[in-house]
């Protein structure tokens, strides 16, 4: 899995792109950057799911927790780009109410 | 090294045996960094030496051994990649020598403020595995007044090496002993969670019922949970606590102890959206902890074939019609337990008819992924209670594990995969 942050000057915003399944092995790559970016004042974050095939609970998890502290600090997490089944196992969580979730990174950006 | 001549080729491939045989004899981190240190400064003639490790999460050079009349209080300095000759060294991949460091302004004066050694000259080399550093390692003020040259660079630089070399082997091997270690501990949390799950599953004439669960290598926090609530219902639940190792575990123990408390003090008026939110309540106030569960529960009236349920984030249980063996799935419109503090569930009714299966189950099952990275999936899992439909239910829940392994080939089991399964065999009889 990869993960990778621009940060889009302008808006004040951090979008992460993140490729490929967020599993048992691979969540804390995952969760690493998004923490690390909260700590480093990048707390308005678009996560851009278009490449990713699946988040397990631990991925689950890392939102939530992501989402709060990003609140904590005044800032959020928006969720783009999720496919059918990403999104499924959202809904089935009941995590799609708690988190915002767009069809794309500029709806996102703009919303 | 002698400091007035230079050593010829036969003492040189002496001297670098020698080092190769010490730094072989130590694997205990410790003890290979004091060994290096002192190494250092008698091969290289100087007056002290220091290891500097590299912090990846704060890029900074860590004191890890100092020699010579230093104090231990350089023990408490960080030095900042690209900062004083360390940093520098660290930073541009390249060893340095300097004569006077009086006259070099990247000399960094808090280790010998902190230590009162007086450095006049410095030969500091790159610590490099697989062409990353790990640290830097550095001889100061040779011994007879002469600063370090050439030869010495070349000679502290093979150290180097061999010395990086060891470093990461008794990395290693430490990592090694904790994953045992680790590894022990999860096997103790993973029995102790087994014990506690149900075992025997007769609890009325008229139901068949099966449970198993199968942990992964790394404790998950599965559990399931089946209790007679009086002479006409019984209480059934399936859970899967997010997260792994001892905590995951840990937490699973104390909310099926949690959960046995509370669905039996009210053995004839359970309402399971209170218990659910008696459990949400519990796990952010009580517990705090930073994982969260995902959670069926039911309550079965064997006599009207009634079911009662609630699903707060759990994937959706599924019933298949004995008639017909039509699939149908019990709708997940709750979220999951513990992360949030207003959180919106709902109660559904259902029933079974004679003969109907209803299969609980956790996302191990169908999440699971073969070497290609297909999941094992629902549809897998529909045509398989299908298939089995008329198998007696410990051999359809053993017959699925199989199939799953299977399916799996060599890659490893990455989650907890649990199975609650009931046939309503008809009239209740007493």
């Amino acid at each position: 899995m990869e993960v990778s942050s621009v940060l889009k000057e302008d808006k004040g915003v951090t979008i992460v792109s993140v490729n490929g399944r967020i599993d048992s092995y691979t969540y804390n790559i995952f969760e690493n950057e998004v923490y690390t970016n909260i700590d480093i004042g990048q707390q308005k974050m678009i996560l851009d799911f278009t490449d990713v095939s699946y988040i397990s609970s631990q991925g689950l998890r890392t939102l939530v927790t992501a989402l709060k502290k990003a609140k904590a600090q005044s800032g959020f997490i928006k969720l783009c780009g999720l496919n059918e089944s990403v999104l499924k196992i959202l809904k089935v969580s009941g995590l799609d109410k708690a988190l915002a979730i767009f069809p794309d990174a500029d709806t996102a950006l703009n919303s | 090294m002698k400091d007035t001549g230079v050593l010829t080729l036969q003492e040189t491939l002496s001297t670098i045996k020698k080092i190769g045989t010490i730094l072989n004899s130590s694997f205990e981190l410790s003890e290979l960094l004091s060994t290096i240190m002192s190494l250092s400064s008698e091969i290289m003639n100087a007056e002290a030496s220091s290891l500097m490790l590299l912090d990846v999460k704060t890029n900074e050079l860590v004191f890890s051994v100092v020699t010579g009349s230093t104090s231990s209080k350089l023990k408490e300095i960080r030095v900042p990649v690209g900062k004083g000759i360390a940093g520098w060294v660290a930073e541009n991949d390249k060893p340095l020598i300097i004569e006077d460091v009086s006259k070099d302004e990247r000399f960094y004066k808090k280790a010998d403020e902190k230590s009162t050694f007086k450095t006049k000259s410095i030969l500091c080399v790159p610590l490099k595995v697989k062409d990353k550093i790990i640290g830097v390692l550095q001889v100061l003020n040779k011994r007879g007044g002469n600063p370090f040259n050439n030869d010495d660079l070349t000679l502290f630089s093979v150290m180097a090496h061999m010395a990086a070399l060891a470093i990461e082997n008794a990395r290693l091997i430490k990592a090694g002993i904790e994953k045992e270690k680790f590894e022990q501990e999860i096997k103790i949390a993973q029995s102790l969670q087994m014990s506690i799950l149900p075992k025997k599953f007769e609890y009325f004439s008229n139901i068949e019922l099966s449970g198993k669960s199968v942990p992964a290598r790394i404790a998950g926090g599965d559990f399931f949970e089946c209790i007679k609530l009086n002479e006409n219902e019984m209480f059934m639940l399936i859970a899967d606590v997010s997260g792994k190792g001892v905590g995951a575990a840990s937490l699973t123990m104390v909310l099926m102890t949690f959960i046995r408390a509370s669905v039996s003090a009210h053995p004839d008026d359970l309402d399971i959206k209170d218990l659910f939110f008696k459990i949400n309540n519990f796990m952010i106030n009580e517990l705090a902890v930073d994982l969260f569960i995902t959670v069926f529960a039911l309550k079965y009236n064997v006599k009207t074939f009634e079911l009662t349920y609630v699903n707060a984030g759990h994937n959706e249980p599924i019933i298949c019609s004995a008639s017909d063996k039509e699939i149908k799935l019990l709708e997940s419109d709750g979220i999951v337990l513990g992360m949030l503090e207003d959180i919106e569930l709902f109660e559904h009714k259902r029933f079974l008819e004679c003969g109907d299966i209803l299969f609980l189950y956790t996302d191990g099952v169908t999440e699971c992924i073969n070497e290609n990275e297909d999941q094992f999936g629902e549809d897998r899992l529909h045509n398989f209670i299908k298939k089995s439909f008329d198998m007696k239910l410990k051999d359809m829940r053993n017959s699925l594990i199989e199939e799953i392994k299977k399916f799996c080939g060599d890659r490893d089991q990455f989650d907890d995969i649990s199975l609650l399964i009931l046939r309503n065999k008809g009239v209740f009889q007493s």
